[in-house]
């Protein structure tokens, strides 16, 4: 009686220890934990598979995880790729909370600014876990998709992205070198003028570039700069950034030509640049960064062509 | 009394003060520039076409930046001044102004409208937008004009509170446009609807200036008419006068000159309420000499206050409607604290 008894005990006892150790281990290994921006640590049991963007720039980034399939909500800002229009709108810098409560969605990502604490407190309140992302760099932008692959599970694939990515930038600093870095405008708006200054990311973005950004010591991110000083500094080059048509207005085109004294206008080194590709922290900041590098050096990258 | 003497020693003295006005404004700036440097630009330019002995970048910004900035600062707050008179004359209340019934909103909004539809187009190289202002503004003061209409007589009391809740519902629909619109352009609609004057070529300026010369000169021949509806309708038509000639004449040339200068400036406030209360208290309220006082008197103080609005931060600027909010505000609750805001010498 006894020796099967106590084999049947141990066993019984075997079992249990074996469930009490592995059990929580195997609920630990799905569910993700990471920590935003806001230093907030959020969990998921399992990778998040109906996903709302609060962002243009998120709504990318999810894609180039290959994740079109989970999103189930985007901004009406949402533009690319053509996919993120089919997408049900949820409004635009405020979102409308009804149409992403019946969207049921298990995540939903947005940026830091605007909003924010409104955000917060809503979807605190539903239940809906929330990530808060504040992508103002290049670096910034990096960690955005590796936190946004490590919760929906693609942790390897946004570590690739990210490694090509780098790769892309470096090549991009490398070829974009320069004794002499042209100085350059970029305007915002042109009526009034509005620039690009200190704590804007395109200050960093036209450093990376190879070029000076003539208004980056204005503590400002989006200054209202005086003419006389853009005749003072004489830019080089001047970048119009204009929605992704890449169109202007005949006042628009004609109103540089007035100050044939600048080197931009005389040289008629004036661009256009769609904004999207460079106000927008995704993974095409890359491709903008090419952009605004070629049209800075347009010399020294033909000849790294050859 | 009025003498001939008297209007002309005023309007000379007044006159001084707002040439002395360009002159500093020109050079005063982040890149100060000298008397006779400034006197050497002007000579290479306009009369002996030797450039080669001047600065360009300093020719250009005295020339190109400065010169059309500061003469339009002088225009649009003579402007806008103008009409301040006009209106308080003729709605016989001291708190009427473009910008307080609602005109200059209107006009806003017209000029906000046409920039977003691309209807933003430009006539023999001019930008239509003043005419697009005009319209604004027309429609406006016309829809007060019939509100405020009651058996064939205008009610002064329902144009004013008909046109302080215009102003609010058309800004309203401003705002409601610019939080409609892509977000890459709010800033640019924001920073042009607190008053900027630094974009327009002097060529354009000349087209504002006809505009504005119309504009003044209907109101010059109005001015007596101005001084009889101040003292009342009823008296004013014992008195000879036809009033509803003079108040139609009145409104279009108000709509016209804030249509004009809006369009190219944006929302600038308090010129047209603070300085025909200024000068009415120093002067007297004779429209006579009041208009021409205030035209010139409102372009000192706008030219002045463009200049602190591009220099106090440079190389950023301020947009101008916060300087004249600031300074004006001010100004102006100390004269009504003090009492001595006379509304009319009667």
């Amino acid at each position: 009686m006894g020796t099967r008894s106590i084999r049947g005990t141990i066993s019984f006892l075997l079992i249990v220890i074996t469930s009490l150790v592995f059990l929580p281990l195997s609920v630990f290994a799905e569910s993700i934990t990471i920590t935003d921006d806001l230093g907030r640590s959020v969990s998921l049991e399992k990778p998040a598979e109906r996903i709302v963007s609060l962002a243009p720039g998120l709504t990318e980034i999810l894609f180039s995880l290959g994740l079109g399939s989970r999103i189930v909500g985007v901004t009406d800002y949402c533009n690319y790729p053509p996919e993120a229009l089919t997408k049900t709108k949820i409004g635009g810098l405020n979102p409308n909370i009804e149409k992403i409560l019946i969207l049921h969605p298990d995540l939903v990502v947005g940026v830091a600014g605007r909003f924010q604490q409104e955000n917060l407190a809503r979807f605190e309140r539903f239940r809906i876990p929330y990530i808060v992302v504040d992508p103002v760099s290049l670096e910034k932008i990096f960690q955005t998709v590796l936190i946004l692959g490590k919760i929906t599970g693609r942790s390897e694939m946004a570590a690739e992205n990210v490694r090509h990515l780098r790769n892309r930038l470096e090549q991009i600093r490398q070829s974009s070198r320069s004794e002499s870095p042209p100085r350059l405008l970029y305007v915002v708006d042109d009526d009034p003028l509005i620039s690009v200054g200190k704590g804007s990311y395109l200050d960093d973005l036209i450093r990376d570039a190879g070029g000076i950004n003539i208004t980056g010591g204005i503590a400002k991110p989006y200054p209202l700069v005086s003419m006389e000083y853009v005749i003072r500094e004489n830019p080089q080059v001047i970048i119009l950034a204009t929605d992704a048509d890449r169109k202007l207005t005949d006042i628009q085109k004609r109103r540089w030509d007035r100050w044939s004294s600048l080197a931009a206008v005389h040289d008629k080194r004036i661009y256009k640049v769609d904004r999207d590709l460079l106000n927008r922290p995704g993974p095409r900041i890359l491709e903008g960064l090419e952009e605004l590098a070629g049209l800075l050096h347009p010399v020294s990258t033909s000849d790294s062509d050859r | 009394m009025l003498t001939f003497g008297r209007w002309l020693s005023i309007l000379s003295l007044l006159a001084g003060i707002w040439v002395v006005t360009v002159l500093v404004c020109l050079l005063y700036g982040m890149e100060p520039i000298t008397l006779s440097e400034a006197a050497q630009i002007f000579w290479a330019k306009f009369y002996s076409g030797d450039q080669a002995s001047i600065d360009s970048s300093r020719s250009v910004i005295l020339l190109d930046v400065r010169l059309p900035r500061v003469l339009l600062a002088g225009v649009v707050g003579g402007a806008l001044a103008s009409v301040g008179v006009t209106l308080q004359a003729l709605l016989r209340n001291p708190l009427a102004d473009p910008f307080v019934i609602g005109i200059s909103s209107g006009t806003a909004l017209g000029v906000v409208l046409s920039i977003l539809t691309g209807l933003n187009l430009s006539v023999w190289g001019f930008s239509a937008l003043p005419v697009f202002g005009f319209s604004g503004a027309l429609l406006t003061l016309m829809f007060l004009y019939r509100l405020a209409r009651i058996h064939g007589r205008i009610s002064v009391q329902t144009l004013l509170l008909g046109g302080v809740i215009l102003n609010a519902m058309l800004s309203a629909v401003i705002m409601f446009i610019t939080y409609m619109v892509d977000a890459n352009r709010v800033l640019g609609i924001f920073y042009w609807l607190m008053g900027n004057l630094g974009s327009l070529e002097l060529k354009a300026l000349g087209v504002v200036i006809i505009y504005v010369m119309i504009g003044m000169v209907a109101l010059f021949r109005i001015a007596r008419g101005l001084n009889l509806l101040a003292l009342g309708e009823e008296a004013a038509v014992t008195l000879g006068l036809d009033a509803e000639r003079t108040k139609r004449a009145a409104f279009f040339a108000s709509a016209l000159l804030t249509g004009a200068v809006v369009s190219v400036s944006g929302l600038i406030s308090f010129v047209g309420i603070m300085i025909p209360h200024v000068l009415r208290t120093l002067i007297g309220p004779d429209h006579r000499l009041l208009l021409p006082a205030s035209i010139l008197g409102g372009g000192i103080f706008l030219m002045s206050a463009d200049t602190l609005a591009r220099t106090l931060i440079a190389p950023t600027e301020i947009p101008v409607g916060i300087i004249t909010a600031l300074c004006g505000g001010p100004f102006f609750l100390i004269l009504l604290r003090r009492g001595r805001m006379k509304f009319s010498g009667s």
